[in-house]
């Protein structure tokens, strides 16, 4: 809409000048978020002597990892505008799939374990992103049709069955619990996927183009940006990555049966919602993912520890989601307000 | 310079009536509804003919009685889904609203007292997540991913592990008990009074109405004088209500209020709904094809369990029905462009 | 900026021919976007090309921009015939457009969006060079002068610079042809200026340019030749020299109204709907009128000028800041669309597809909607005063349809229009405000809805009438008031009114002049 009368001044915008990049360092939602995070940990510290803690870091560190590493999947669909909340089964269904073919091939290295588990992984999102890229169906409906479905599978696979640490090698049990200067092997590959997810999505033309195809599909569209190409392959990333869970799950908790990671997208999609990954896609970044799980570990483990009964905690994850968009979409209108006015 | 005249353009006159009469649908019993009422038909016969018990009056009073809860979420979510919103969080509601009935008449509260309070929940629920969907404006898939979480939650909090199987008899032999002599659940009855309102209500009231103009358009309808943020508001606080009621019926049924009942139960009344062939943008479906569609399912559901397949296996026909219902348009329409297409050209 | 011609342009930068488009046919669905397109861009040249809405316009821009495929036509280019397969493809020619709406990244900064027009730079590792990505958008900007800060998310900048940047991303150091579809749109005055001044510079080093506009005082200071398109077919085309803007607005609309439609005289009444003051900031400033009963105040202006807002401001779906309504002497507020229908307005909209009717609905849906709760008992819909009612105003406003439940999306424009009218009507109005009600329908049907239109002003109801096409509004409005970027300009009450006055005041700000 144009001013009226008003000769307007011509737009003197220096090219990031210090005070720029200060006030945008500040406006970023990952700031606050860390902030947040520092918050609760000074919080729970103060509240409890328990909480400050080597081993309780490592308690946190260690529970925040597979939801990080499933996380970076689910962003990544979010990049896109779309969403997938089928990773629980995802992860449930690998899960047992690696467990079992772990336990029955005992001579294995675990390698093809993990291997044969990310493929899994991927053929399961592969699904999932055929539907939404080539057929357009949206996600949330595909995604939750597949959850119904993927965790069927799983109950056709493992029957009443379970897969215990005792029927799996020791180095099956090991692939989490090794460590690397104090911290728990599953937690350095939740960094280093992270690293490579960062690195993806910040620093290649791939990266910049899902947060572009999900800020704007249509202008994504005119670019001439591939987008099915993109919206696959992240639902594929995201199966990979729930496959790789799927394996550290059996590690990490030594059970597996069909319930395994039942409910677990929810667990999931708060972290990342939280992290500041917004649902209209084109936003976000794999440290907010990182933040966000850590917030959500934080308050369930401090709360544990403070003796708040666990039933709190569903309902404070709740509160925590809804608080998270309420606060995204509120800032984004702010920032755009002040944009709009010409 | 060069100047043409246009040719003659499109003289106004509606596209020519089919020289050969099509038989057309009416508006609230076309072809998808035609084909759900067929799977019905072949679920049955199939049903019948694997199992001896499952064409049976007792097995109708069973199913019919147990599926009492799902059945009177649908009829919300219906609304809800033609409206182009959703509500995650019914379940959640069901399970609170339970929790609170049956604390209310652990605390002493007569008992009509208990299941007003309890339906107050459901409606302060469905008033939040309105609120939220509507007046801050937040999309209602992601805020009712939220409040599913947050209602749930606060259902542990009240009632933790324990459940209330302290339930007055004259309430759960209402719920658990059928009408007069016959085999007709007590639950079936409320469910086909309730659905049998809100249908006709949606078809022809001046609400259902409403519902399908912000379904179709939130524009034209506002333009159109229609107060889009009422209407919304009203579906998630009937949505609530429901739930409530439903949640209530449900803990009188099982003779046990718990923090975890129904959990999940959400997919399935959103599958129903897609399946019945409500449209996922919002204005279009009708309620007799939502009520083909909950009766496809619970039958569906019943031969399953009579031939002992395991509840995840049942979900995943479930799931597949609905990937079915989402996908089948979808290729319908391409279809229908390529024969388009195809007839365009000379 | 004056509208009429002030020096005789050069024809000897004619420069070759770049792109040639003949024959050009496009249909989407059952809609004809282009019957029969043409026209000839000259290297150094700026090609104005006018139309309405659904002139076929931002189709044809679309085709050659790759984002679109044409049914049939030859476009060929450096005198080779092409086939326009992609956007990578149409830049490959050397094709740069600059879309009417912003087509950015609004989560991405400044330099990002740059790098996508074009193929991105990166280092040895695979990975995006950002300084080269830096340094390739601060050329960019270079070329048009244009300063902005290529860290900052474009969701943060302001439309005007948003609209700068489209242009620096269409731009690169191998366009032959740009490509501006409607760039002035958001624009100030003084950003306009230095645009004309880019193009100008543009025109003088060889560059093709087709200009997309609506303004007419811009078009015809910057174009050498000019191409008109009406319903999907070209017109005329030549140069600038032989058009007016009065005989391009002919073109563009077609026949004169008054062939077509008579006006009829009606004593008008009291005043019933006045405005005071309004203002709603950054829409529209200070606007001042009254119109009687059984008077047609028709409100004039170039796309943009705010009238619509105005329109909206009194029907309760934009908030004013400040001044007053009144209908029949009694301040309202307004502060939802069913408050004002309470007070007996009612409002045509412009868009009709999204505002006016729900397509996918029947007409009987439509018809009733504004009414709804009247035909109803104890919540129900009467379904024989339903039908009835849609019935009563298809015969009466002569919709052609084969029946009540047939669906809008199956009817022509005009028809369509006449159920959002019927739909209106349905309500007993005293105050009809129709924006754009001719827009997009055929001639026919044009003047069976000025026909309505006549037949309600006798009925005594007060009438706003907002219309892009000035021949129509110079011969059905009792009076006429104009716009320009929000502010009202002059009032005109004498019949038959001044064409070039009228366009005159429309185009430039006036001071509030009475002739």
């Amino acid at each position: 809409m144009s001013t009226l009368n008003a000769t307007r001044k011509a737009p003197q915008h220096p090219s990031s000048k210090p005070t720029g990049r200060l006030r945008r360092l500040f406006e970023q939602r990952e700031t606050s978020l860390v902030l947040v995070l520092a918050g609760l940990v000074v919080f729970f510290s103060l509240m409890s002597s328990r909480f400050a803690s080597v081993a309780n870091a490592g308690q946190i560190v260690t529970d925040m990892s597979i939801v990080v590493i499933v996380g970076i999947g689910v962003a990544m669909v979010l990049f896109t505008r779309n969403i997938d909340v089928s990773t629980g089964s995802m992860v449930g269904l690998t899960a047992f799939f690696a467990a079992d073919f772990a336990a029955k091939n005992p001579g294995l290295p675990l390698i093809f374990v993990v291997l044969a588990s990310c493929l899994l992984g991927a053929f399961l999102g592969a699904i999932n992103g055929a539907l939404v890229a080539t057929l357009k169906v949206p996600s949330i409906m595909v995604t939750l049709g597949t959850l119904y479905i993927f965790r069927g599978v799983d109950s056709a696979l493992a029957g009443a069955n379970q897969v215990t640490a005792q029927n799996l090698s020791p180095a099956y049990n090991q692939i989490a619990s090794w460590t690397l200067f104090g911290f728990p092997g599953i937690f350095i590959y939740a960094l280093v996927i992270a690293a490579i997810a960062h690195v993806f999505i910040r620093h290649t033309y791939s990266g910049r183009s899902m947060l572009a195809l999900g800020s704007n599909p249509s202008a994504a569209e005119k670019m001439g940006i591939a987008s099915k190409r993109w919206v696959f392959g992240a639902f594929v990333l995201s199966g990979v990555l729930s496959g790789f869970a799927g394996v550290l799950w059996g590690a990490r908790y030594g059970t597996v049966d069909s319930s395994v990671a039942t409910g677990f997208e929810l667990v999931v999609l708060a972290a990342v919602v939280v992290g500041g990954v917004s649902v209209n896609g084109g936003n976000g970044t794999i440290l907010g993912v990182l933040v966000g799980a850590a917030i959500l570990s934080v308050i369930s483990i401090g709360l544990a520890l403070l003796n708040v009964s666990q039933f709190w905690l569903q309902a404070i994850q709740g509160l925590v989601i809804i608080a998270a968009i309420i606060f995204d979409i509120v800032i984004r209108r702010r920032v755009e307000g002040k944009g709009k006015r010409s | 310079m060069t100047v043409h005249a246009p040719e003659k353009s499109e003289s106004g006159l509606a596209p020519a009536a089919n020289p050969r009469k099509r038989y057309s649908f009416p508006s609230w019993f076309g072809p998808w509804e035609l084909s759900l009422l067929g799977l019905v038909i072949i679920v049955i016969l199939l049903g019948s003919s694997s199992s001896p018990y499952f064409a049976t009056p007792e097995n109708f009073a069973i199913t019919a009685a147990a599926a009492v809860g799902l059945s009177l979420m649908v009829v919300p979510m219906a609304w809800l889904m033609i409206a182009e919103e959703i509500d995650l969080s019914i379940a959640s509601v069901f399970g609170l609203s339970g929790v609170v009935f049956g604390l209310s008449i652990e605390g002493g509260l007569p008992l009509p007292l208990a299941i007003l309070s309890a339906i107050a929940v459901g409606a302060i629920a469905g008033l939040i997540n309105g609120f939220l969907t509507v007046d801050i404006g937040l999309p209602s898939l992601v805020v009712t991913v939220g409040t599913l979480a947050l209602f749930r939650g606060i259902a542990f909090i009240l009632l933790e592990s324990r459940s209330v199987s302290d339930l007055p008899l004259e309430f759960t032999s209402f719920a658990q008990g059928n009408v007069g002599m016959t085999l007709i659940p007590n639950g079936f009855v409320l469910f086909l009074v309730v659905a049998i309102v809100a249908g006709i209500l949606l078809a022809r009231g001046s609400v259902g109405r409403k519902t399908y103009a912000v379904g179709s358009s939130v524009a034209a309808s506002r333009f159109s004088g229609v107060r889009v943020k009422k209407v919304k508001r009203g579906l998630f606080i009937f949505s609530g209500s429901i739930a409530a009621v439903a949640g209530v019926m449900y803990s009188g049924y099982v003779s046990s209020a718990r923090a975890n009942n129904g959990t999940g139960l959400e997919l399935s009344v959103i599958a129903i709904v897609l399946i019945g062939g409500v449209s996922m943008y919002g204005g279009k479906g009708s309620f007799i094809g939502v009520m083909l569609s909950l009766l496809l399912v619970t039958t569906l559901t019943s031969w399953m369990t009579l031939g002992y397949v395991t509840t995840n296996i049942q979900y995943t026909v479930i799931g597949l029905l609905m990937i079915g219902a989402v996908v089948v348009p979808v290729l319908v329409g391409k279809v229908r462009d390529l024969v388009q297409r195809r007839r365009a050209q000379p | 900026m004056t509208v009429t011609q002030e020096e005789p342009r050069p024809v000897a930068s004619r420069g070759e021919l770049l792109v040639s488009v003949t024959g050009l046919v496009k249909r989407f669905g059952g809609v004809t976007a282009i019957r029969d397109g043409s026209i000839d861009l000259y290297r150094g040249e700026v090609h104005a090309l006018l139309g309405e809405n659904g002139a076929g316009k931002s189709t044809l821009v679309n085709i050659l921009a790759g984002i679109v495929r044409p049914d049939s036509g030859t476009i060929t280019v450096r005198g080779d015939e092409v086939t326009i397969g992609s956007p990578r493809f149409s830049r490959g020619l050397g094709i740069s457009v600059v879309h009417q709406h912003p087509v950015v990244f609004p989560d991405l900064t400044v330099a990002e969006n740059i790098m996508f027009a074009d193929a991105p730079p990166h280092n040895r590792a695979r990975l995006l060079d950002w300084k080269k990505v830096e340094i390739n958008a601060l050329r960019a900007m270079k070329r048009l002068d244009v300063v902005l800060d290529t860290h900052e998310l474009v969701k943060n900048l302001s439309s005007a610079d948003q609209q700068l940047l489209e242009i620096v991303k269409a731009l690169s150091d191998d366009t032959e042809l740009l490509i501006l579809d409607e760039p002035t749109a958001a624009l100030s005055k003084r950003e306009v200026t230095s645009l004309m001044e880019v193009i100008a510079r543009l025109k003088a080093s060889g560059v093709a340019i087709l200009f997309v506009g609506h303004r007419l005082d811009e078009v015809f200071a910057l174009a050498d030749r000019v191409t008109v398109s009406r319903d999907g077919t070209t017109i005329v085309s030549g140069p600038v020299a032989e058009f007016t803007p009065e005989s391009a607005v002919t073109y563009m609309v077609g026949r004169r109204l008054d062939s077509v439609f008579p006006k009829v005289t009606v004593e008008p009444g009291e005043v019933h709907l006045q405005v005071k003051n309004l203002t709603r900031r950054g829409s529209y400033e200070d606007v001042n009128f009254s119109v009687r009963k059984g008077q047609i105040v028709g409100l004039a202006g170039l796309v943009g000028a705010g009238r619509t807002e105005i329109a909206r401001g009194i029907f309760g779906l934009d908030r004013i800041d400040s001044g007053e309504i009144l209908v029949g002497g009694i301040p309202i507020r307004v502060t939802a669309p069913d408050v004002a229908m309470k007070h007996g307005i009612a409002y045509v909209p412009e868009d009709r597809t999204r505002e006016g009717v729900i397509l996918d609905q029947s007409i009987q849906f439509n018809l009733s909607l504004a009414v709804i709760d009247t035909l109803t008992r104890f919540g129900l819909i009467s379904g024989t005063r339903d039908r009835d009612l849609s019935q009563s105003f298809i015969g009466r406003l002569g919709i052609r349809t084969s029946g009540p439940t047939q669906e809008v999306a199956a009817l022509s424009g005009g028809n369509q229009q006449k159920v959002v009218l019927a739909k209106w009507l349905s309500t007993n109005p005293e105050i009809l405000i129709l924006d754009d009600p001719t827009k997009g329908v055929d001639v026919g049907a044009k003047s069976e809805v000025y026909r309505i239109v006549s037949e309600m002003a006798k009925q005594g109801l007060t009438i706003v009438l907002i219309s892009n096409e000035l021949e129509e509004l110079l011969a059905v409005s009792d009076r006429i008031i104009t716009f320009y970027r929000g502010v009202q300009g002059a009032e005109f009450t004498q019949r038959p009114f001044d064409a070039e006055k009228v366009l005159a005041s429309m185009t430039r700000q006036v001071n509030d002049v009475h002739a």
